[in-house]
């Protein structure tokens, strides 16, 4: 199997990996690893893997990384017919080699409930609690810190994970599923000092994320502490 | 890709068959098949894959299988979601509301009601249109239905397979891989348009596949069928049942002799699923069995029995793992050998070979799937909010297992849990709870279980200072294509591959509509050789994988 992967990559004009599996190892590869797995060009986010850091096509590009557990079908077909209708060109790469036209934008670019991440209002509880809040706060929801379409190209046609009450869990982040699963972290914030999100949005750091946060809940409206997707 | 040698000792045809395939949905198993006058004598199934999702828990947060179980199966992710939510809700002690357990029910139907059709069209039916079966009666028919890609069916039937999903997604944000069920319900809380959106698609769905393409008959008509009697009956009722997808593969089928092979043992397992909301608010191992509404058993040689999951084992005799040991799943180790040692000491495969243990039988080998599922149904004694359904205990026992009954019971699945999803999206209750905040017990045991699409699905969990002491997954496919026990006695898909007619080795059709008809995650390309030189005769794929 491994040759023939070989073999085929160095045949290919372009080479795409399409899954967290094939880009960086995925759920196999989480520790201890016990089929030694390891994605085309990565070991979760160490450069590298199976082709090798520095490893071409034949058309001079990087395996094109479409991550996500699953990949959605959309974002694999959009860029299979941009190479195949010679737009390779078009196809921007960010530092993890995913196409940036998809994985530029956040989960939360899209998500129904950014209104309440704006105000700092949490969801309280699953189920009928998900009416209202946002799931980042308690529920340990990745999506101000993943790179992802998720809630731009909408799953099934229907919805996404956060639309439907479920924290994103990073699938697009080659650290995926985060903190290896260690006991305490799934679905679960993870906090400093018993209040500060572990990890803060993408691009802000603890200090000021938390000023932030305290002038948004002064300014916080009665309506975002109600339900908003009601019956 | 085959490859055929002729070894004939004194006359007599005998073949070695190496079915070495790329699976149409995922996994890779090898067959290898021995034929002798056009017949299969023996089989060996060996999965070529190991990823060792169950050594990955060890150690790791509680509910870490609700996120890692649903990604061992693209198609079967909200099952193993399913079954490794009630393993939590039994080791915690949660308590379920009745919205979760219907939305439960409704995600797990839509799943398995998208892979009917999808599974029909795009993995079995692509066979019927071999060029072995040119000269068949209704070939060009077979043909304009169900060729890949162009068939007027396979389209439209591929396609419509996506709507039953798109209700899932309305309550688990998408499918396949959401982890939305968790200890204590479901973190979704749905509103008005949510379900009334649900129905919409559900009837379409029904509408324009399961009535107009696949039945040529309203659900409930087709529902009277009680007995195989009935079935074929039925096909000759009128021209809309004769010339619907239904009634067209049935009548092809039988010419081309698919009621005529795939028997297997006969003995089959199911743990049954969907659950009573007023009789499973608060989970436990014991009480499953009266809370179903699919029901769970056993039968084995002609006789019902109930089914427990302390009788389950997993021996790994001939098994890529340490020792030869028979070990229920509580007590499960997951050990791998190197397959070159292991092969020196007669292991052959991945899979553990599941057994269920009959008390006073022994252990038995037992088939899982949808046909287990709708022999089970016919077992006497259902409560009233449990399915009765005599039909494929009559077929079992009249005309008997084949690849085309097994095929029906997969068919027959689409118009009753239509009808069961239906039903549930009436009983949600808007205003209520869909979820109950559970306590996280630091210690625990659980059992979870369900019935996805291709058959039993099973969870062991053991919890313990707070984190995954043990896990252990058995599968259906593990069940159908596990290997031979410490007794030498066939896994289930091994004995349906027995007597199997080969018409021509060099492109032995037959071999994929029995794998197929399990409904396992293989086959596409064979090879045959010669058992003793080795030399390749012909080399041929049995249609092009997904």
């Amino acid at each position: 199997m491994k040759d023939w992967v070989y073999e085929l990559a160095n045949q290919a004009s372009i080479v795409v990996a399409i899954g967290d599996c094939a880009c960086w190892g995925g759920i196999p590869a989480v520790a201890p690893n016990p089929s030694e797995s390891v994605g085309l060009q990565y070991l979760r986010r160490a450069r590298g893997g199976f082709l090798g850091g520095d490893w071409r096509s034949k058309a001079g590009l990087p395996v094109i990384n479409i991550p996500g557990c699953p990949a959605h079908p959309d974002w694999v077909t959009q860029i299979l017919v941009a190479v195949a209708s010679g737009r390779a060109g078009d196809v921007a790469l960010d530092e993890l080699q995913r196409p940036q036209t998809f994985f530029k934008s956040f989960t939360q670019t899209g998500c129904t409930r950014v209104q309440f991440f704006e105000y700092k209002q949490s969801t309280l509880e699953f189920g009928q609690g998900t009416r209202t809040g946002c799931l980042f706060y308690e529920f340990g929801c990745r999506g101000p810190m993943t790179r992802s379409p998720c809630n731009r190209i909408l799953w099934n046609r229907q919805s996404s994970k956060t639309r439907a009450g479920m924290p994103c869990t990073g699938c697009t982040e080659p650290e995926f599923p985060f903190f290896d699963l260690a006991p305490g972290t799934v679905f679960k914030t993870q906090k400093v000092s018993g209040t500060i999100p572990r990890d803060v949005p993408t691009g802000t750091d603890p200090i000021s994320y938390m000023a932030l946060a305290a002038a948004a809940r002064v300014a916080a409206p009665r309506w975002s502490k109600e339900d908003m997707f009601v019956v | 890709m085959a490859t055929v040698t002729d070894l004939s000792p004194a006359g007599a045809k005998a073949l070695d068959l190496h079915v070495s395939p790329l699976g149409r949905v995922e996994g890779d198993l090898d067959v290898r098949v021995s034929v002798r006058d056009g017949v299969v004598t023996g089989a060996w199934t060996e999965a070529a894959m190991f990823r060792g999702f169950e050594i990955i828990l060890k150690g790791k947060d509680p509910q870490a299988g609700l996120i890692v179980t649903p990604r061992i199966c693209g198609i079967c992710g909200g099952s193993h979601l399913y079954k490794a939510a009630y393993a939590l809700d039994t080791a915690w002690k949660t308590e379920l509301p009745p919205n979760a357990t219907l939305v439960r029910n409704i995600a797990q139907a839509c799943e398995t009601l998208q892979s009917i059709p999808r599974w029909f069209y795009a993995l079995f039916a692509i066979d019927l249109v071999n060029k072995n079966y040119a000269r068949a009666e209704g070939y060009d028919e077979a043909v304009r239905r169900f060729a890949p890609f162009v068939g007027s069916s396979y389209e439209a039937g591929v396609t419509l397979s996506g709507k039953p999903v798109e209700v899932y997604a309305i309550y688990g944000g998408q499918w396949p891989h959401s982890s939305f069920m968790i200890p204590g319900g479901v973190m979704c809380g749905p509103t008005l348009a949510d379900v009334t959106r649900s129905i919409a698609i559900l009837e379409y769905w029904k509408d324009e596949w399961l009535e107009k393409r696949w039945l040529g008959c309203s659900v409930d008509r087709w529902l009277e069928n009680r007995s195989w009697a009935d079935v074929l009956a039925w096909v000759d009722e009128n021209e809309s049942h004769y010339n619907s997808d239904c009634g067209f593969f049935i009548r092809y089928a039988q010419r081309i002799g698919l009621d005529r092979f795939g028997a297997g043992f006969g003995n089959y397992l199911a743990t049954g699923t969907y659950f009573n909301p007023e009789k499973y608010a608060r989970p436990t191992i014991e009480g499953r069995n009266a809370a179903l509404i699919n029901r769970s058993g056993v039968f084995a040689d002609g006789i019902y029995y109930d089914f427990d999951q302390a009788n389950v084992r997993e021996d790994v005799t001939h098994a890529f793992y340490e020792g030869n040991h028979v070990l229920h799943p509580f007590e499960g180790r997951t050990e791998p050998v190197d397959p070159a040692v292991g092969r020196k000491q007669g292991k052959y495969t991945w899979a553990k070979a599941p057994r269920y243990e009959i008390p006073g039988v022994g252990a038995k080998p037992l088939e899982a799937g949808p046909l287990a599922r709708q022999v089970i149904a016919g077992k006497p004694g259902a409560e009233s909010w449990q399915d009765y359904d005599p039909l494929f205990h009559d077929a079992v026992t009249t005309v008997g297992p084949s690849v085309l009954v097994r095929v029906l019971a997969r068919m027959h699945e689409a118009p009753k849990y239509y009808k069961l999803a239906r039903r549930w999206l009436d009983e949600l209750n808007l205003h209520e709870k869909f979820y109950i905040k559970p306590q996280e017990l630091p210690d625990g045991r659980g059992f979870g279980s369900t019935e996805a699409a291709r058959g039993s699905l099973s969870d062991w969990i053991v919890i313990k200072d707070g984190k995954i002491e043990n896990y252990q997954v058995v599968t259906p496919t593990a069940w159908n294509i596990g290997p031979r026990d410490g007794k030498e006695i066939n896994g289930p898909m091994e004995q349906a591959f027995v007597g199997a007619p080969i018409v021509d080795p060099s492109d032995p059709v037959e071999l994929g509509h029995v794998a197929r008809s399990f409904d396992s995650c293989l086959v596409c390309t064979v090879h045959a050789y010669d058992e003793k030189s080795g030399r390749e005769l012909a080399r041929f794929r049995i249609g092009e994988g997904a």
